[in-house]
């Protein structure tokens, strides 16, 4: 029996607060509330990983991208238009509820944009989530890296993350997937529900046959370029060709963000058991969706079904390669059960039943393993492979450059240019190799532990987090982009003002006399006073000079700036800092 | 305004208006009179004193050189390295002397290699990420991706030599360490694919200016080629304005090089911080609507931005030949109607084919400065402002200008549907028409 609504809210406000700092095994045979406190307790202790949400789809679908009326950290199951969309499954509030320690904000774009604009579509989604998150930075933060994910969960805000859902937003572009990396993008899904140029997928929706099963030489490219750069691989939409491919290609383990089992429901997205076991030899992570058609191929589905799923991949591949990764946002059909992001706990609660399942395994299955996965990602190849370089596609269908691509510099380079893939695979099945994963730097994650996981929390923290003291929270809602405190040691020169200064002494002296200027037209005035004369020649073109016009620049910021937000496209009135003029007048060039 | 204030102001223009009419000449009568009585004094000094020779004005160019960095506001490399290289620079002997290395050998823009840059003491180049106007609804965000990361790996594979720059402290830092700054612009407002998601994706990609059209129009802006007659919106549309507004937040340089005169002007009356010309000459001297006209000189001096000049032949004198005289009659024709303080140099190396005799390659800086030393008007203090530190001037006021409006929301308007129903072949409008294909 799960307990809903309000109800459950206080029974977990009133067990959370006064949890132990560490979780203790309930019996299987314990009550419901008994086990939610029990996996309340254990999901504080050890971070819990999502792996999938769609947040940023709805709000480019609902509000154009627009945030003026939006704040994650409200309660947006009491908002227009969030509260009636089947859609809408998250906000930070219920994430904090849900305890969840680190999300991944799906990058998604649609295939109908494929060989269309997809990289401005991408970018202006990468660009949305980074404002939202900059707009709650109380209670999340965007990170990079598995020791960031830590940190965040350390002072109690949820650590976001990105990853790109679908290979054919890149553009087949080396240079847009460094892009990506760069914007802290870190993982890609290869493909969505269309091929790409060098990727198969499990099921499109335009039936068009792919350039190869599985990868083409350009994929195992770019394969390699990800492993290079510390970019996660998600397999999740691709076929299992393709994952086949990976596994057989990738130095680093890959990840499944969003799948199932296809033993339990036959969807064309769900793993085959024969991709599932080789992720042992991977150590990859399968991260498994609560969507209702791959579990159920679309019946009705509850807590148990997720579970199933767990244990298919448990049992194929073991405990070290299982994580949750819901795609809430992106589902309108969801186990009974596990409707938000609020329910995670719910589902450690009903594991807790089950005596095969240990504590530490729980913990493997919330976000160590994938923890694990992203650390050994992050680790330098042994053998660096220099940077791939853009386009190599000679594996591209010729309508691939159809409308859309003008192919710049030259459609048909000198073969010359083309040299032979820089890398091929040495070994077909390197993680057999034990040299491709070097043993040192040590990995904080590998199992069992070698040292502790530094968990910050000694005390257990007030539900629901509160930062703790030592992490910074910036006020500003918006905050600027750039730091304005600087690092550099090289201070801040002088510079030379607009008031002409004598010149300073010069090691090297001119050689002949300065002298007064024999200029007849009076100095130049100090910028920004205008009363400013023209040479002796009147330039007919000119204008009268302008009126000494007012210094004082317009207030900024305060109630000069986004105080009227009417929805015409001159909303803005901002106040200009700059000098009032007079109106120009234009010369008549003809 | 109080009445007062009006009466004051009606005082202050009637004076400046005697001022203007009569105040001129009996100034510069006498400036003419103390100058003559000084070099009359001073035993005519100046007429005896031979000029000094080029050896002795070269040195004392590189010692202004090497106390402030030299900064150039435009070069086309990254095209030439897609063009030559497919972006694959592996092989690329940047750190040797180019012009010994073939394909580039015999490439009539081959003016700029490491070695080259360290002979013409450059202290800080924007590098140009271009892409064709061909590209323009199509790939070109992709190809401007690609060139920016071509900049940021060039970077990264000749460390001791360059380092990447994104801001007025760090070409100071870059020229304190000895390394060349190396500064990202992209140069045509159709890179950005009329997507301000997409201009703030380049300002975290480590773009500082962006000019704002190329030889095309966008949907937003008007370019010079268009000028007079294929003028399409009379310089920035409302859209456009934003685009300029977003830059004036981000702390983008607004690069008005290659736009119309009407664009100008438009710019210039709602930019909230200084602009820049990267590579542009005067109208003046070469009456052609690449140019900056005299008119849009004198705002500029009130905007506080800054003109730098190109070094094309048919910009320079509107001839297919042209010498170092030329650019530094431009240099002089825009201090004389901005002022010292707004002049710098935009070279256009490897994006031009021919070149001023005297100015073959990056190397040929220094002469620039020697020339200018010969004319007594240019004053040490004014040689280092030309060189960078005008252009650091500017950078830092537009950094000064996005601190001051970190209050500001991001501007999140889509370009209205109208502005770009011509040009939807190949491009997605979402989130209209499209079912719903998620998970």
């Amino acid at each position: 029996m799960v307990l809903t609504g309000v109800p459950a809210l206080m029974v977990a406000l009133v067990l959370g607060t006064s949890a132990s700092p560490l979780p203790v095994r309930v019996s299987p045979t314990a009550s419901h509330q008994e086990r939610l406190k029990a996996a309340r307790a254990l999901l504080q202790e050890s971070p819990l990983v999502d792996g999938h949400n769609d947040l940023a789809w709805n709000v480019r679908m609902i509000l154009h991208n627009k945030l003026r009326t939006f704040n994650l950290s409200s309660d947006l199951t009491q908002e227009k238009p969030w509260r009636k969309s089947p859609y809408s499954q998250t906000d930070l509030p219920r994430l904090r509820r849900g305890l969840v320690a680190a999300q991944f904000w799906s990058v998604y774009v649609p295939c109908e944009a494929q060989y269309m604009n997809t990289v401005q579509l991408l970018l202006e989604q990468i660009d949305v989530i980074k404002r939202i998150i900059a707009a709650s930075p109380r209670e999340t933060k965007l990170v990079t890296s598995s020791g960031e994910i830590l940190e965040e969960f350390g002072c109690g805000r949820v650590a976001s993350l990105l990853g790109v859902e679908g290979g054919h937003g890149l553009g087949s572009s080396m240079g847009v997937l460094r892009a990506l990396y760069d914007l802290g993008v870190r993982y890609l899904t290869l493909t969505h529900k269309c091929h790409t140029p060098w990727a198969e997928c499990s099921e499109t929706i335009n039936h068009v046959a792919p350039n190869a099963p599985g990868l083409t030489q350009y994929g195992k490219e770019m394969i390699l370029e990800m492993n290079r750069l510390g970019m996660m691989i998600d397999l999740s939409h691709s076929s299992s060709q393709t994952a086949r491919d990976v596994l057989a290609t990738t130095r680093a383990p890959v990840i499944f963000s969003h799948s199932a089992a296809f033993a339990l429901c036959d969807a064309p997205m769900n793993i085959p058991d024969d991709v599932i076991s080789a992720l042992v030899e991977n150590d990859g992570v399968i991260m498994v969706s609560f969507y209702n058609d791959f579990l159920t191929c679309g019946k009705p589905s509850n807590i148990a079904s997720v579970i199933e799923h767990i244990n298919h991949v448990r049992t194929m591949a073991g405990v070290d390669h299982v994580g949750v990764g819901a795609g809430y946002d992106g589902i309108n059909r969801t186990p009974e059960g596990l409707e938000d992001v609020s329910k995670y706990p719910e589902l450690f609660a009903e594991l807790l039943q089950d005596p095969s399942w240990s504590l530490q395994d729980l913990k493997k299955l919330a976000g160590l393993n994938f923890l694990r996965v992203f650390g050994k990602v992050e680790e330098p190849l042994s053998l660096p492979l220099p940077p791939s370089h853009f386009p190599p596609p000679v594996h591209l269908p010729p309508n691939t450059f159809s409308s859309p691509a003008y192919p710049f510099p030259s459609p048909n380079p000198s073969p010359s240019l083309h040299p032979t893939p820089f890398y091929s695979p040495p070994n077909p099945l390197p993680f057999l190799s034990p040299n491709l994963f070097p043993l040192s730097p040590p990995n904080p994650f590998s199992f069992p532990p070698t040292q502790p996981l530094p968990s910050p929390p000694t005390q257990p923290l007030p539900f629901p987090h509160q930062p703790l003291p030592f992490c910074s929270t910036p006020h500003n809602p918006f905050p600027s982009p750039h730091p304005t405190s600087s690092l550099s040691p090289y201070p801040t020169p002088s510079l030379p003002s607009h008031n002409p200064s004598p010149s300073p002494t010069n090691p090297h002296p001119i050689p002949f006399p300065s002298l007064p200027l024999p200029n007849p037209s009076p100095s130049l005035p100090p910028h920004p006073n205008p009363p400013f004369t023209h040479p002796p020649q009147p330039n007919p073109l000119l204008p009268p000079p302008p009126f000494p016009p007012t210094g004082e620049p317009a207030p900024v910021g305060g109630e000069a700036f986004g105080g009227d937000h009417s929805h015409s496209r001159h909303r803005r009135q901002v106040a200009v800092p700059v000098q009032v003029r007079q109106p120009r007048q234009r010369p008549h060039l003809t | 305004m109080s009445a007062r204030r009006r009466c004051e102001r009606g005082i202050l223009r009637l004076l400046f208006a005697a001022m203007t009419r009569w105040g001129i000449v009996l100034v510069s009568w006498a400036a003419w009179a103390s100058w003559a009585l000084l070099t009359r004094v001073e035993g005519g000094a100046l007429t005896d004193r031979e000029a000094p020779s080029l050896a002795e004005r070269l040195e004392h160019a590189r010692a202004i050189l090497s106390e402030v960095p030299l900064i150039d506001g435009h070069n086309d490399l990254v095209m030439n390295i897609r063009t030559v290289l497919e972006n694959q620079l592996e092989d690329f002997p940047f750190d040797k002397n180019l012009t010994e290395v073939e394909p580039w050998a015999s490439r009539s823009n081959c003016h700029t290699d490491i070695p080259r840059l360290r002979a013409g003491q450059v202290g800080a180049q924007f590098w140009s990420a271009y892409v064709p106007c061909r590209s323009q609804y199509k790939n070109a965000l992709t190809q401007t991706l690609e060139q920016i990361d071509v900049i940021h790996r060039l970077v990264d594979k000749f460390p001791e030599d360059l380092q990447l720059v994104t801001s007025s402290e760090g070409i100071l830092n870059a020229h304190a360490h000895g390394k060349i700054g190396c500064m990202v612009g992209v140069e045509g407002g159709h890179s950005m694919d009329s997507s301000l998601g997409t201009l703030r994706t380049f300002y975290r990609q480590g773009v500082r200016y962006m000019t704002l059209t190329h030889m095309c129009n966008t949907p937003w802006a008007d370019n010079s080629a268009a000028e007079p007659e294929h003028l399409e919106f009379d310089g920035l549309t409302a859209w456009g304005e934003t685009v300029v507004k977003e830059m004036n937040r981000l702390g983008m340089l607004v690069d008005i090089s290659h736009v119309a005169s009407q664009t100008m002007n438009d710019v210039l009356d709602i930019t909230r911080a200084p602009v820049i010309f990267s590579h542009s000459d005067t109208r003046a001297l070469c009456n052609i609507t690449r140019n900056i006209p005299d008119d849009v000189l004198v705002r500029l001096h009130e905007n506080g931005g800054i003109a730098m000049v190109n070094f094309l032949p048919d910009f320079l004198s509107c001839s297919s030949t042209a010498t170092l005289q030329d650019v530094v009659a431009h240099i002089n024709h825009i201090r004389d109607i901005a002022g010292p303080d707004h002049v710098g140099l935009g070279s256009d190396y490897e994006g031009i084919t021919t070149v001023p005799e005297g100015l073959e390659d990056v190397s040929k800086y220094p002469y620039i400065f020697a020339e200018l030393l010969l004319d007594p008007k240019w004053t040490d203090e004014d040689l280092k402002k030309l060189a960078g530190m005008n252009l650091i001037r500017v950078f830092q006021e537009v950094e000064r200008v996005r601190d001051q409006l970190a209050g500001e929301a991001p501007w999140d308007a889509f370009i209205p549907s109208e502005d770009v129903a011509d040009h939807l072949d190949c491009v997605n409008p979402w989130p209209l028409d499209l079912k719903d294909p998620l998970t």
